[in-house]
């Protein structure tokens, strides 16, 4: 535990102390954003009704960019052959890299997103469920697009295999999440999406640790 | 006994890299391991410390002698051909964030001065993209200075280094063999010392082919 708490703290302090790639991420999500929303239309009843999706989508890629400072430079620049050499196991770097997103990214997403929310329509109560649907599927786009960062680390061309890999393990995420939001417009209780999102997360978390393990393991040979 | 390695056999895919490889490190013993390009110096050293899992043999640490970390492998200090820098951050907040991983006490003032060793005190607050090849493998070198442990294991640390720094390291190991400790390093230069053992990796050229089971299309 101390050691992953070690992990953690290098994390989040060489993401704190280079600040300039996590305004980059978070301006990328707001003008992709405000972007998408430009190119729908001028009614504010359509944009109400599409900007669950919206947030959704953005959120996705910028999950997707972003993820590769935590895991891609360390392995770049040998950080994660010295963190491995020195004694910490593959299990505590990827939980430590998965905190490290979840606080670094989806963390300042979900301060901003109530203002997002304010500027499209003010009426608040429709949106709880988008907060709540972010907070509980977004763990699960993190942990996944991380495992396919690992897999995908040797690959130097092609990245767009990383798309391809990942893709089809966001889809139910993504109806479930975008799902409770559509279900709370509807005026219908969404709690059984969210259920299914926490239970989606638990089958990432335990599948991603062991793969994301065994592919540590196979980086270096 | 610092480290045994017993009949080590190392493979890169399905050929053999090295074959029959031996090793016993003591205390207070400097090992220079030389050989041609692509021969797998950086894969051994690697495979020593558990980076790859690709081979046969028996690798021990530590017979005998236990020491008191908090780390597993923190009696083993290895660098990579890679600096491991951050290159965003500066060189003293690189050196605090290995400080921190490695559990060291270090403060601050500690690490500027063991970076005046190779003249880099002055550049401190200086981010690390900034630098040369040769200052960033420096301040990779410095790390030499603050670890506490007793087994060195370095991937070409004198590469890119000028004269004079290069003097400056095998005086660094030097000073580690007196305090009885042992280094392994690679390095492509011969350096006549009568302290240094070296080995030459050509030496361990696989004569032999591994079996493959012919059950794939590839394998065939």
């Amino acid at each position: 535990m101390n050691n992953f708490l070690v992990l953690l703290k290098r994390e989040l302090a060489v993401n704190i102390l280079d600040l300039k790639t996590l305004i980059t991420n978070l301006i990328f999500f707001l003008l992709s954003v405000f972007i998408f929303l430009l190119s729908f239309s001028n009614d504010m009843k359509i944009l109400q009704s599409y900007f669950h999706c919206v947030i959704w989508v953005v959120f996705l890629f910028n999950v997707v960019f972003s993820t590769e400072q935590f895991f891609e430079s360390d392995f770049k620049d040998g950080s994660l052959k010295e963190l491995i050499a020195t004694g910490y196991s593959p299990l505590d770097v990827i939980l430590s890299k998965f905190l490290g997103v979840l606080l670094m990214i989806l963390l300042p997403i979900l301060i901003v997103l109530p203002i997002l929310i304010y500027v499209v329509d003010s009426n608040y109560f429709f949106y709880k469920s988008l907060i709540k649907s972010i907070i509980l599927g977004g763990p699960s786009i993190i942990l996944i697009t991380l495992i396919g960062q690992i897999l995908l680390a040797n690959v130097k061309k092609n990245k767009i295999l990383l798309f391809i890999l990942i893709v089809p393990f966001y889809i139910p995420i993504l109806i479930f999440g975008i799902g409770a939001t559509e279900l709370e417009i509807i005026e219908k209780s969404p709690d059984k999406n969210f259920f299914i999102l926490i239970g989606l997360f638990m089958i990432t978390l335990s599948i991603s640790l062991i793969t994301g393990k065994l592919a540590m393991e196979e980086l270096n040979n | 006994m610092f480290l045994k390695i017993n009949s080590l056999l190392i493979k890169r895919g399905k050929k053999i890299l090295i074959d029959d490889f031996n090793l016993t490190i003591k205390k207070s013993q400097i090992f220079i391991i030389s050989g041609d390009n692509g021969i797998g110096k950086s894969t051994l050293l690697e495979t020593i410390v558990g980076l790859q899992n690709n081979y046969e043999g028996k690798i021990t640490f530590f017979q005998n002698e236990k020491f008191n970390n908090k780390l597993p492998n923190n009696d083993i200090f290895y660098m990579g051909h890679l600096n491991a820098l951050k290159a965003e951050l500066s060189i003293l907040t690189n050196l605090k964030l290995w400080n921190r991983i490695n559990l060291l006490p270090h403060k601050e003032e500690d690490l500027v001065r063991k970076l005046s060793y190779f003249g880099l005190q002055n550049l401190f607050d200086i981010k690390i993209n900034r630098l040369s090849f040769g200052q960033k493998r420096k301040v990779a070198l410095t790390k030499l200075l603050l670890t506490e442990s007793k087994l060195w294991i370095l991937d070409e640390p004198c590469n890119g280094l000028d004269l004079d720094s290069e003097r400056k390291f095998m005086e660094i190991i030097l000073m580690h063999k007196k305090k009885e400790g042992s280094v392994v390093f690679t390095s492509h230069k011969n350096y006549n010392l009568n302290t240094l053992k070296s080995i030459d990796l050509n030496k361990f050229k696989p004569t032999r082919k591994l079996k493959t089971n012919c059950n794939t299309w590839s394998n065939l």
